[in-house]
């Protein structure tokens, strides 16, 4: 029953994550992680390596200070006309439960802009913390199912 | 098929035609003109090290495999069945002793040679395994400059010491950066996509006037937030993005103090121009100088001073490979279509140099050319505004004159110091060049 409410609460809190993207709010998705938190897209399945192998993003709030400040730059040319997207999260497994919360889940981000509609697709992992009556993000990983191939440039963060 | 007399009127030494970018027809000239003689890059020796490796690549829009032969030498093979024209090898890179096509099983030698054909006895007598129609398409010169490997599809033609003109000072800087003398491809690649002409990355590459407009977004971030580029801002990378980020942001005045050199054969090089930090090739912290000091054990001291000297970005080998000596850095430009191109990047573990130091490059490589890359995401934007622009057809010819006054004449090169756009000249010159000549 308690870890139904935990399934609860932790699917809710990612939701609510996906919400914040698609809104556009990007500062108060920051606000998610933990100070010494990571978002990391690996560059190839499997990836172990941080610091040996490549990633399409890997980043702590330092650097995740900059890209949000990017995104809402009046000349991010990337994002300007800026895109709508869909995170649609789903699947939601809980992993472990010790003082750390691992949550898999299924991420489908959907992009139009500019009438150009992109679609992609991953496996997230979170490691979340309790946080007064939340959470905070130590790590979020997706791996993308599009890893190793070839991308148009991804701006919105997934 | 394009006439002669239209191709040699596109290319202009003040500005292409819109033309160039845009028609199709255009493009297919190119595919046979210049990716079908000029030297193409196939690869790092480090991608096949041993007997059997191979590494799928392309020439121009043909899928090729760059192969490793028994003898060491190496051979790149079109990939494609000679029965019936089945893809041969779908794997990216692997080891194997032979290619067998899935289809009805005809099996190639490492060295494109057809060498197995099930069921021989139905086929008629003067059906001959040895015909050399019957091997894979081999293109008739590869060769290596310290590693670096091209290939041309042409039997004749300038060699590759002709072609490569002054930039094998490029590679020797990549290569001499190592302390053991062996640089090897690691850490895996990226590769993006852009809508837009692949003549749009390399006119981009040494275009030093765009910097202070179409990275405004990430100067600016960079700029405003906490603290400046100090070693251990970001647990991450140590001020590195960071660094780069805001790099882009000189005055046009310091912009200007950067020289930029074109070679008659179409290359361009700039000037460093990271003035802070790390990345400012003077400064150093515990790493860097134990890289040095390994650097000079190998080479001497003043040598290794003029290696770690030499402060350039963007080396562009037209028209397939850019290096940045400095940061341990290639991308590979490969044309899809007339408007559609594809980059990969490439980092290097340099032998005998710390594991931090590779590090570092792994980094950079993530920065400079992965799709979320907060700089180059938006260069691929500009390239797609492009294209964009000159399909609506309203612009006959671009313009490349900036600088075309100032620009000097000096070592077998044009150089510049006002942010010319004599990149864009070279460019334009040497698509004349090999567009003009039939084959
Ligand atoms: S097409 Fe390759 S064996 Fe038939
Ligand atoms: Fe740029």
């Amino acid at each position: 029953m308690e870890s139904l409410t935990l399934h609860h609460q932790v699917s809710n809190f990612l939701a609510q994550e996906a919400e914040l993207l698609d809104l556009g709010y990007f500062d108060r998705w920051l606000d998610l992680f933990a100070d010494d938190g990571i978002y990391w897209i690996p560059s190839a399945p499997d990836q172990t390596d941080m610091e040996g192998q490549v990633s399409i993003i890997l980043e702590d709030v330092a650097l995740l200070k900059l890209r949000v400040a990017r995104l809402s730059h009046p000349r991010a040319y990337s994002v300007t006309p800026s895109p709508a997207t869909i995170h649609l999260v789903s699947n939601i497994i809980l992993e472990t439960v010790t003082d750390k919360i691992t949550v898999r889940s299924k991420l489908i981000m959907n992009e139009v802009r500019d009438d150009i509609s992109t679609t992609l697709s991953g496996n997230s992992t979170h490691h979340l913390i309790a946080s007064g009556d939340s959470f905070k993000i130590l790590l979020k990983r997706v791996d993308l199912i599009q890893a190793g191939g070839t991308f148009n440039a991804i701006s919105i963060p997934l | 098929m394009a006439k002669l007399n239209d191709i040699l009127a596109i290319a202009d030494p003040d500005g292409m035609a819109s033309k160039a970018y845009t028609d199709p027809a255009i493009f297919e000239a190119e595919m046979e003109r210049i990716f079908g003689r000029a030297w193409i890059f196939v690869g790092h020796e480090s991608q096949v090290p041993n007997p059997g490796n191979f590494w799928r690549t392309w020439m121009g829009v043909d899928e090729v495999l760059l192969v490793r032969q028994k003898s060491g030498d190496l051979k790149v093979l079109r990939n494609a069945c000679t029965h019936r024209g089945t893809r041969l090898c779908a794997e990216k890179s692997g080891s194997t002793n032979s290619f067998v096509c899935p289809y009805h099983s005809w099996g190639f030698d490492l060295d494109g040679a057809l060498k197995a054909v099930p069921d021989m006895d139905g086929y008629p007598v003067d059906f001959d395994i040895t015909d050399r129609k019957l091997h894979l398409s081999s293109a008739p010169r590869v060769e290596s400059y310290r590693g670096f490997v091209f290939a041309s599809r042409a039997e004749t033609g300038p060699s590759l010491a002709a072609f490569l003109g002054q930039m094998t000072d490029a590679i020797d800087n990549l290569v001499d950066r190592a302390p053991d003398g062996e640089i090897k491809i690691d850490g895996g690649s990226l590769r993006v996509r852009y809508p837009g002409n692949w003549k749009l990355h390399h006119e981009n590459a040494n275009d030093i006037v765009h910097p202070g407009f179409v990275h405004d977004s990430s100067v600016t971030s960079a700029k405003s937030a906490d603290g400046g580029v100090v070693p251990n801002d970001s647990l991450i990378d140590r001020g590195q993005t960071k660094g780069m980020m805001i790099s882009n942001g000189l005055t046009p005045k310091d912009w200007n103090a950067i020289e930029l050199t074109g070679t008659p054969e179409g290359h361009s090089f700039m000037g460093g121009f990271y003035k802070s930090g790390l990345l400012a090739h003077q400064q150093e912290d515990a790493v860097t100088r134990t890289y040095r000091k390994s650097l000079e054990a190998a080479h001497g001291k003043e040598k290794a001073a003029t290696v770690l000297g030499m402060d350039r970005f963007n080396n562009l080998i037209w028209p397939t490979l850019n290096i940045n000596a400095q940061f341990h850095q290639i991308r590979v430009v490969h044309p899809i279509s007339v408007s559609e191109t594809v980059i990969e990047g490439y980092c290097f573990r340099l032998g005998g140099a710390p594991d931090e130091i590779f590090h570092r490059a792994v980094r950079f490589l993530g920065t400079l050319v992965s799709p979320a890359s907060m700089i180059f995401s938006d260069d691929l934007e500009i390239f797609g505004r492009v294209q964009r622009g000159l399909k609506n057809g309203g612009i006959e010819r671009l313009n490349g004159q900036r600088g075309a006054s100032t620009d000097m004449q000096g070592m077998g090169a044009r150089h510049s110091t006002t942010s010319s756009e004599l990149p864009l000249r070279v460019q334009a010159a040497a698509w004349h060049n090999w567009m003009g000549v039939e084959q």
